[in-house]
């Protein structure tokens, strides 16, 4: 699936998502709960590969993914 | 004159056939008094006309303008009789049984009176009862012969007996010529249908009933068929049964349009339908109907229905007639090789609302247990999805709170980004039915819908939010309750988190949520913000209805757990009059959503990775399952585009119509190897299918629906099906094809499956539902006779959950390029993409798609009401008739989507929740110009003012 609709999806559910100390968790657990794997291991792999141009807590969340081996 | 005698030898049942009708309203009093009818006592509630009482106890009087769906009216005189220590003989229906009262019904005095009566009656009325259309169920017919009158004794004089006919509805007619002026029809469009569109014209002799137009095509008759219900002659009848002739047996069974799910009787002639006709006993309806359900069936037996399969090569090849064996083998084959070659997860499925809860479960069962993967999405997916995610957060389960009476018991009715006149009409007879008493209403819409302001309803307020704007709006009202010390907080302690509580209290309070900051971005004046809010919290009880205009926005989740908080935040939760309901869009919306059709979840709202409850399905479906969610029909579109997705079972869904950008769809479909659709119609879907595999309409079904008050209701097979199988036979076969052993003996079984698997419905089968009729959910041990009102003592999910909900604008903004906001809508006589509606007589009111456009904003673009106009977004353009209007503010225009060739959805973009990828069809940027005219808009509004 082509990573800018992923990175889109993303950071929509980061904007509606308030932010406190555990955003990072919740937008992780969205994404568990309601994204394939296949979408995770994208969104995992594009995040890694720019990082500086995702917000810190985008960084968090796939961190989260995968030392849940969500990703 | 010779009077025919009642042919059945049977008392009035003009409410359908087999139905009783005891002439008055039930009373809903618990006290109950001692009343002798006829030498017999009866104990009956307080309240409780003579007339009813008579007929629970078998003595049956004679009435003519009484009907039980009505209130007492008095006028025919048939009905009276002698009561102990009265003088006269007064109307039964009008007079209420008391302590002690001795009632005689059938003495020489009042049976003399009733034959003078009688014959009045039957001195100004044809006597063609031979030849007449409702012979055999005309009441007048029966009550000649109840009154035993063999003659009348009036010779010919001044009389209605070449009154004209009225047939310019194209469902029934009026024949004046039989009216007896019983005042039954213009009752019924008051008391239960509430459009008030009859009146009796004239006084005395001259006295008739009028629909206040030129006639009833013209008049404001919603073509309900309330009316003709309460006819009790031939003179408000369905052409169907003039032209067929009057069935003889009944079938009951469920609508199929709506998320209301009205009870009707099918009442048949052999195989042939004649007419359908609403069942008082009906939990969702009670009697009531819309011009959908009474009338617009015959596109079941439309001529453009397939009714074999079939298959072909390429999109560009014909057709080709296939048996089903070779459909069904070419399926299974096709979607394995295409698993084979490009992996499990290539392939998926889209179940449809349209369907039984029956169907869907085998369907979803299919492309989890057949297919291997949980590439199941349903098309709840486009509409009602973001209330699924926010009550199941905030309240534990994805459901409305409330059955429909529960409005009877509202104060303040909050209707938001709903339109229940038309699209849900039968609820909104009821809402607005309550309104009249004295609710309150609240409006939340960006149009003036028919409850802004119409006849005999105006809503205490309006608030016409810029489309995109809800979360604002819900906002303030919230921050409004919070710094008012409106808050129900011994409701809070009891009920809710406190943690969750405390933090949404911080959030809501903030500047950031105030009615000033929400005016700025919505538009609505802070103060009238102020007000609703106060009223909402000061009435006690507090009901939110809400429709398409909360879910279909970026933003839809988020309303929907603002709407909850405000719920919880005034104690508005788990009794009569109160709760957050969504007005479902069609009929089995919830069903769809109850039966597992999302891909992370298994019937019951489940979460796939649940390794409890999956363990449960693989052991009862002896197959492995996958713990992750599955695609969505976004994620299946863009894989398409992308490759990696190449197969999809389409189930009576048109998504190449409905869905948005219908564009990226096309794209979708056209890259993929196999789409297999299965539908009662060649549609835009199937110009790109491979195989189609014909469907069943509601009539041919076996099966269940569920409503929006999570009522499940029976459907039962009118007729055979018409394509020779049922459609959960078709899916066993594929899966079995597959090479996964899927079998039924019938869809009671898998009911029964439900059932077993799915603890809210475990206390259903088929048995119970034809014993009770239909029954809430949960129907389990702690619910053995279902549940009306959810969350009571405690919420699903324990205590109750606040949830913050920051307002963030949608990307889809006016600016210059495209400055109006286009919102999009149902018309009461068409029913979404119109597959139905537009093979049926309902075309006459509504033959294309509208484009309502401000007076202001056609003037500055030259543009006159009845033109053509080209709309534009970013993503397409189409072409629609405009409709100049103030329906609309200015900035903001509406149009439907019943017709493909309007292609609304080719101007909807991509956008969608943050949550759940719910399409915002309800916020598109556009321009509009003349459609003969290329050139952009010069007139500027300073231009236009200038000239008017």
């Amino acid at each position: 699936m082509d990573v800018a609709i992923l990175t889109r999806m993303a950071e929509q559910i980061e904007l509606n998502i308030p932010v406190h100390e555990d955003t990072y968790l919740r937008i992780s657990e969205h994404l568990v709960k309601f994204w394939t794997p296949q979408m995770r291991s994208d969104f995992y792999q594009h995040v890694t590969k720019n990082r500086k141009d995702f917000s810190a807590t985008l960084n968090k969340v796939v961190d989260e993914l995968r030392a849940k081996a969500n990703a | 004159m010779t009077i025919l005698s009642d042919p059945r030898g049977t008392m009035p049942m003009r409410s359908g056939i087999g139905e009783a009708d005891y002439g008055t309203p039930k009373s809903d009093s618990d006290v109950l008094v001692n009343v002798t009818i006829d030498g017999q006592s009866h104990l009956v509630p307080l309240g409780t006309s003579i007339m009813r009482a008579a007929g629970e106890a078998g003595c049956d009087i004679p009435k003519l303008c009484a009907t039980d769906s009505l209130q007492p009216f008095g006028s025919c005189r048939m009905c009276i009789v002698e009561i102990d220590g009265r003088k006269g003989t007064p109307a039964s229906c009008t007079t209420p049984v008391e302590e002690g009262m001795v009632v005689r019904t059938q003495t020489a005095k009042v049976a003399k009176l009733r034959k003078g009566v009688m014959e009045l009656y039957i001195s100004d009325h044809p006597l063609d009862c031979l030849t007449c259309s409702a012979n055999g169920d005309c009441e007048l017919q029966d009550m000649a012969g109840v009154s035993g009158l063999r003659e009348v004794r009036y010779g010919i004089g001044k009389n209605h007996l070449d009154a004209p006919t009225d047939s310019s509805n194209p469902y029934f007619s009026f024949d004046e010529s039989k009216c007896i002026v019983c005042n039954r029809c213009v009752r019924a469009c008051d008391e239960v249908q509430g459009t008030l569109a009859l009146t009796i014209e004239g006084r005395g002799f001259n006295s008739k009933v009028s629909p206040g137009g030129l006639n009833f095509l013209s008049s404001e008759c919603v073509s309900c068929g309330a009316c003709v219900q309460a006819c009790p002659t031939a003179t408000l009848q369905e052409k169907s049964v003039i032209d067929l002739g009057m069935p003889t047996r009944t079938v009951e069974t469920t609508c199929a349009y709506c998320g209301v799910g009205c009870s009707f009787n099918a009442e048949l002639r052999g195989d042939e339908l004649i007419r359908m006709v609403p069942t008082k006993t009906g939990g969702a309806n009670e009697g009531h109907s819309c011009v959908k359900g009474r009338f617009a069936w015959g596109y079941a037996s439309h001529n453009d229905r397939v009714t074999t399969p079939m298959m072909r090569e390429k999109i560009t090849d014909e057709w080709r007639v296939v048996s089903w064996d070779e459909a069904i083998q070419f399926t299974a084959t096709k979607f394995k090789a295409i698993q084979e070659k490009y992996g499990d997860n290539s392939i998926g499925g889209i179940s449809s609302s349209r369907c039984t809860n029956e169907e869907i479960f085998v369907v979803q069962k299919m492309v989890r247990a057949a297919f291997g993967n949980n590439n199941i999405d349903t098309c709840a997916r486009v509409c009602h999805s973001p209330t699924g995610y926010g009550l199941s957060t905030t309240f534990g389960t994805s459901a409305g709170t409330q059955d429909f009476k529960s409005v009877a018991h509202s104060d303040v009715i909050v209707v938001i980004g709903a339109n229940p006149t038309d699209a849900h009409p039968v609820f909104a007879s009821r809402m607005k039915r309550r309104i009249r008493a004295g609710a309150k209403l609240i409006v939340i819409d960006p149009r003036k819908t028919d409850l802004v302001e119409s006849a005999h309803i105006k809503a205490d307020y309006h608030l016409p939010l810029q489309p995109g704007t809800n979360v604002a709006v819900i906002n303030a009202i919230a921050h409004v309750i919070a710094t008012e010390g409106l808050i129900d907080e011994e409701f809070i302690a009891e009920r809710c988190e406190p943690s969750q509580f405390k933090r949404w209290r911080t959030f809501i309070e903030l500047p950031e949520n105030s009615p000033e900051v929400a005016s700025a971005q919505s538009g609505v004046p802070a103060e009238l913000i102020r007000e609703a809010a106060r009223m909402y919290a000061g009435g006690n009880n507090s009901a939110i209805y809400y429709g398409l205009g909360v879910t279909e926005h970026s933003q839809g989740s988020t309303m929907v757990m603002g709407m909850a908080n405000l719920a919880m935040a005034t104690g508005n939760i788990g009794r009569d009059g109160v709760g957050i309901n969504p007005l479902r869009g069609q009929n089995n919306v919830q069903g769809a959503c109850d039966m597992g059709s999302f891909p992370h979840e298994l019937s019951g709202y489940r979460h796939v990775s649940d390794n409890a409850v999956r363990e449960q399905f693989e052991m009862l479906w002896d197959v492995k399952l996958l713990p992750d969610p599955g695609m969505r029909i976004p994620n299946m579109f863009d894989n398409a585009i992308s490759g990696e997705f190449r197969g999809l079972f389409v189930h009576g869904e048109d998504i190449a119509q409905s869905d948005p950008n219908v564009k990226h769809v096309y794209g979708a479909l056209e890259s993929m190897d196999l789409v297999v659709v299965q539908d009662l119609f060649l549609n835009e879907t199937s110009k790109f299918a491979h195989v189609f595999l014909p469907g069943t309409s509601f009539l041919e079904k076996d099966g269940t629906f569920t409503n929006a008050e999570r009522r499940i209701n029976r459907v039962r097979p009118v007729m055979a099906p018409r394509n020779g199988k049922q459609e959960w036979q078709i899916i066993c076969e594929i899966a079995q094809a597959m090479g996964y052993e899927m079998h039924y003996e019938n869809s009671a079984q898998i009911m029964d499956e439900i059932a077993q698997i799915t603890p809210t419905f475990k206390g259903v089968s088929f048995a119970m539902l034809d014993e009770v009729g239909s029954v809430q959910w949960p129907c389990n041990d702690a619910a053995p006779t279902g549940t009306p009102i959810m969350h009571v003592d405690n919420f699903v999910r324990g205590q109750g959950q606040f949830m913050e909900t920051p307002f963030v604008a949608t990307e889809e903004r006016s600016n210059r390029k495209f400055p109006l906001l286009l919102t999009t809508g149902r018309i009461l006589s068409q029913y979404n993409v119109g597959a139905q509606t537009r093979r049926t007589k309902n075309t006459t009111w509504h033959t294309e798609d509208l484009l309502e456009i401000h007076e202001a904003d056609a003037a500055m673009r030259g543009i006159i009401d009845g033109q053509k106009i080209a709309v534009t977004s970013r993503i397409g353009e189409t072409i629609l008739t405009a409709h100049v209007t103030e329906r609309v503010p200015a900035g903001v225009v509406h149009t439907t989507f019943h017709h493909p060739q309007s292609g609304a959805n080719v101007i909807t973009t991509e956008f969608s929740d943050w949550a759940t990828n719910c399409p915002e069809y309800k916020v598109t940027a556009v321009e509009i110009r003349p459609a003969d005219s290329s050139a952009p808009a010069t007139n500027t509004l300073d231009e236009v003012l200038a000239k008017v």
